[in-house]
């Protein structure tokens, strides 16, 4: 058995180490050690683009939920986004067997839920219990399973779990950090039996009813307004002076229609916190002394944006024709010719116009904020079109009638069009900048834009088109993408869904894949990432852009804030963060409106009578 | 009277069950469904795609989505569910209808109570400079759109403070006295209510100025004149009466500029009412949302517009309704 200690400690600023390896006390809570001392009261405004759908941890997956839930649920393991580490939440300690087949952990004793219910391994075997029912749509589920075959949970004690599983199933840690948020059985155990528990923790959930183990707990919904969360005066963890955390009284989610309202929101006063675009940089950064915030570097983004070609061999089962016509199948299954169109990508020019200098060049499948998981060491496809020149050339892809565009062998004109969703002003000066650099190497490309439901219709389920310009919103995660990398996976872009691997490197990749799963220690893990990347970079199943640079602005006011690139970006310790100061109160201007009803209908009143018999 | 108001809401029904299914209609026309967006989402799994769409028949044609539709809203009142918002349609709709509705009814109150008095005293002061003055406002608030007045509105009150900049309650709104909470909503109402009652005001002031004008030449006013009543009289007992008939007919019309108004209005100024809900369903092609919300736009239409006839029918004495 080898035995886990666990150190964490946030970079310089911070420190907060638990008893190394001795288990805390029972019922004593949790003492938190190297954080700024705070004082109590006050709360934090963040904007939401959307109202929550629901308050359920087991069955949300989109952001505008997940954020709020964040605060209330918590599972067995967190992460802490500075370290990129993955620490103790509601387990204390865990260790495996040397076969790594059995896990065991170790609860927190002093844990109560937010109804004062403590904390136990009951609840954690019925958050596996409903995870694994067949008739519960939740994500999470594939997560927790090794070759399709679910792990088996059991109790040990009142404090101790123990997983058993069938077969080695390396990312386990992490799955259980993604995708398992524990609910209380005591609340959710009758819901269940009755078969309503998919309904239940909708958004309609009394608060009372809503009970989870993080720093707050609901207080309020109001749809299409906000959602006001208050502190959880149970929880678990206080400061060196005894204080109990969480610090801030509220956590309030302000809804804000759109990207516009959202800006007008922080220049208003309205939010505390807000995410920045890149084109409006310099706008905010002027406004840093007077709006009394700080904008934060927080670098490159997650996400990605990428141009592919349909390399989908398969055929219309109406019509039996083929999705890609043959001879345009041939150029996009060439290695040479996708190399050349990413020599073709300008990154340069997208980078200084479209996002003036605040994004960097991207070359592979993973963002370099993915830190240790990233490759940097892939082959780099830089913009060069006297390379891509030479390239088609090499593959007998010349202009032989002399009219500015190459054709194949065969004597087609290679001829394509891109689509890429209309509305997205940068997705379209992109395909500008792209467009233009391959006519100039004579591949006569047209940029489409089309609207978004018609674009996934068209790469999803007709798969009629010919290339296609998108991003993918990235995770921190990388067993979140294992539907893209496997050759039979539904977001696995050029070619989805196929049956077996459609060229032999994607073969590989597919192994490599269930390597990483059978893969128990991280380092391991980590090396097969690197191998996935470099199949990739050689491969140029893409032709990946640029990614820009995350900026986000919060306000002064706030101690023992630090906003990370990974979500939630602010939140992640909202039981740390605290207000310094309150600033003042600014002039109440409400009466202004009863001024103005009363004027209008002093004013009507005063005609009426004036006008009426006396 | 009583017989009348049956006919018209007989009436009213071969409408609302045209409407939801033209929206069906329209809406299966449009490229792509509800769920198309989570198939890019790599982190959905396909098993939770199918069994939506198996769940909310969107593997169905349209039109046995529209009976199937049709009949659980008649014989259950049920709505629909709204996928993306994970909810049934009806509370959502009354939610947000009841927002809609409040800053109309302001709308409507500042509508009436500017434009009526300015348009009395555009006519009795015909084409001297507060005459003009009117006329300026009028015409400005009929040429300007109301996004650039929602616009506007969202400038002023960023640039002053005066007015808060979006939303419906302040987030100490549960701490508030009474009072305060009627104050805070009236003081977030108040800058969507403008804009959206300022074409409302130019047209009304507008048309009361005209009619008036019309009155005031008319000869049972120079009778009245010559029995001696004061000007005030004269004015306030007869032409306006007269003159604010047309004015009524104008009312059941102005529900539907309102409703279509509110959509831009509520957009641009983050304000949690129908308009905006549609808008969002309308992008992320959550059908049922769509026509429901659409089915409360109709019913307050017909509503409206039955309404003004009713209260056409009370002002003026020389219409019967049968």
């Amino acid at each position: 058995m080898i035995h886990r200690i666990f150190v964490l400690f946030t970079l310089t600023l911070s420190i907060f180490i638990l008893p190394a390896g001795v288990p805390a006390q029972e019922n004593e809570i949790q003492t938190v050690t190297g954080i700024e001392i705070g004082k109590p009261g006050g709360r934090i405004v963040i904007p939401s683009l959307g109202d929550p759908k629901s308050f359920n941890p087991l069955t949300s997956n989109e952001t505008s939920s997940t954020d709020v839930i964040d605060n209330i649920f918590k599972g067995l393991i967190e992460y802490d986004p500075i370290r990129q580490e993955l620490v103790p939440e509601l387990a204390e300690t865990w260790e495996h067997s040397d076969d790594f087949l059995t896990w065991t952990f170790h609860l927190r004793k002093e844990v109560k839920w937010n109804d004062g219910t403590p904390f136990t391994a009951d609840d954690v075997l019925f958050t596996f219990e409903v995870i694994y029912d067949d008739d519960i749509i939740n994500p999470a589920k594939d997560f927790l399973k090794v070759q399709g075959e679910k792990f088996e949970i059991s109790k040990v004690d009142d404090h101790t779990v123990q997983i058993t599983l069938p077969h080695l199933y390396g990312p386990l840690e992490r799955a259980i950090m993604t995708s398992v948020d524990i609910i209380p059985k005591h609340k959710l155990q009758n819901a269940y039996e009755e078969g309503r528990f998919a309904e239940s923790l909708g958004i309609d959930t009394p608060p009372e009813e809503l009970v989870g183990t993080g720093p707050f707990k609901l207080k309020q919904y109001l749809s299409g307004e906000r959602v006001i969360l208050e502190r959880n005066p149970n929880y678990w963890k206080q400061d060196e002076q005894g204080q109990r955390l969480p610090y801030l009284n509220e956590v309030v989610f302000e809804n804000v229609p759109d990207l516009d309202a959202m800006d007008v929101a922080f220049e208003a006063g309205k939010t505390d916190a807000h995410g920045i675009q890149p084109s409006k940089y310099k706008r905010f950064k002027d406004k840093e002394e007077s709006g009394n915030f700080t904008i934060h570097d927080l670098g490159i983004a997650l996400g990605d944006a990428h141009l592919w070609f349909n390399q989908n061999t398969g055929s219309n089962p109406d019509t039996e024709e083929p999705y890609v016509k043959p001879h345009e199948l041939k150029w996009y299954t060439n290695p040479a010719f996708r190399k050349a169109v990413s020599h073709c990508i300008n990154r340069d020019a997208i980078i200084k116009s479209i996002y003036r200098g605040r994004a960097e060049p991207i070359y592979g499948p993973l963002s370099p904020a993915m830190g240790k998981w990233y490759n940097p060491d892939i082959p780099k496809f830089e913009f060069d079109t006297e390379a891509a020149k030479s390239l088609l050339n090499e593959i007998e892809y010349i202009d032989r009638d002399g009219d500015g565009v190459r054709e194949d062998p065969e004597g087609n004109k290679i001829s394509f069009s891109i689509i890429t969703n209309r509305g997205n002003n940068i997705r379209e000066d992109t395909g500008l900048i792209i467009e233009q650099s391959l006519k100039e190497v004579g591949l006569d490309a047209n940029l489409q834009t089309v609207d978004f439901n018609t674009l996934v219709t068209a790469i999803a389920d007709s798969f009629d088109y010919q290339a296609c310009l998108l991003g993918l919103t990235g995770s921190d995660n990388p067993l979140s993408g294992l539907n893209v990398y496997r050759s039979s996976g539904r977001t696995h872009q050029w070619f989805p869904n196929q049956e077996s691997p459609a060229t032999e490197w994607e073969g590989q990749v597919d192994q490599l894949i269930e390597d990483f799963l059978a893969t128990p220690d991280e380092e391991g893990q980590v090396e097969v990432w690197h191998e996935i990347q470099r199949l990739y970079g050689e491969n140029q199943p893409m032709a990946w852009t640029v990614n820009p640079k995350i900026y986000l602005a919060v306000r002064n006011k706030f101690g023992n804030l630090r906003p990370t690139i990974i979500r939630p970006r602010v939140l992640w310790n909202a039981e740390e963060i605290f207000v310094k100061e309150t600033p003042e109160a600014p002039a109440e201007t409400k009466s202004l409106s009863l001024i103005l009803v009363a004027v209008v209908a002093a004013a009507a009143i005063f005609f009426f009578l004036g006008t009426r018999k006396r | 009277m009583k017989t009348y108001i049956l006919r018209r809401i007989l009436q009213a029904i071969p409408i609302l069950l045209l409407v939801p299914f033209f929206t069906f209609l329209l809406i299966e026309l449009a490229p792509g469904n509800v769920i198309d967006a989570w198939k890019l989402d790599p982190q959905i799994p396909d098993e939770v795609i199918q069994k939506v769409s198996e769940k909310y028949g969107l593997d169905q044609p349209w039109y046995l989505r529209y009976f199937t539709w049709l009949k659980g809203a008649v014989t259950e009142l049920d709505l629909g569910y709204s996928v993306p918002n994970k909810r049934d349609v009806a509370p959502i709709i009354g939610e947000r209808l009841f927002n809609t509705f409040i800053l109309a009814l302001y709308a409507t109150f500042l509508e009436w109570m500017i434009a009526i008095p300015l348009g009395i005293l555009s006519a009795t002061k015909q084409y001297t400079i507060s005459d003009k003055i009117c006329s300026m406002i009028a015409f400005l608030g009929l040429s300007i759109p109301n996004v650039f007045l929602a616009l506007l509105a969202l400038l002023f009150a960023y640039a002053t403070g005066w007015f808060p900049v979006g939303g419906l309650r302040s987030i100490d709104y549960e701490s508030l006295s009474a009072w305060g909470k009627t104050l805070d909503i009236l003081h977030h109402l108040t800058l969507p209510a403008l804009v959206l009652a300022g074409s409302g005001i130019a047209t009304y002031m507008r048309q009361m100025r005209g009619n008036l004008l019309d009155q005031l030449r008319a000869d049972y006013l120079t009778t009245a004149r010559a029995k001696g009543l004061t000007e005030t009289e004269v004015v306030g007992k007869h032409a306006v009466r007269n003159a604010i008939n047309p004015l009524i007919t104008l009312f059941g019309f102005s529900i539907s500029n309102l409703l279509s108004g509110s959509v831009l209005v509520e957009t641009v100024m983050s304000y949690p009412g129908l308009g905006r809900t549609v808008v969002e369903a309308l992008f992320t092609q959550d059908e049922y949302l769509v026509v429901a919300a659409l089915l409360m736009g109709a019913v307050l239409l017909i509503l409206g517009n039955l309404l003004a006839d009713i209260l056409l029918a009370l002002s003026d004495p020389r219409i019967r309704l049968q």
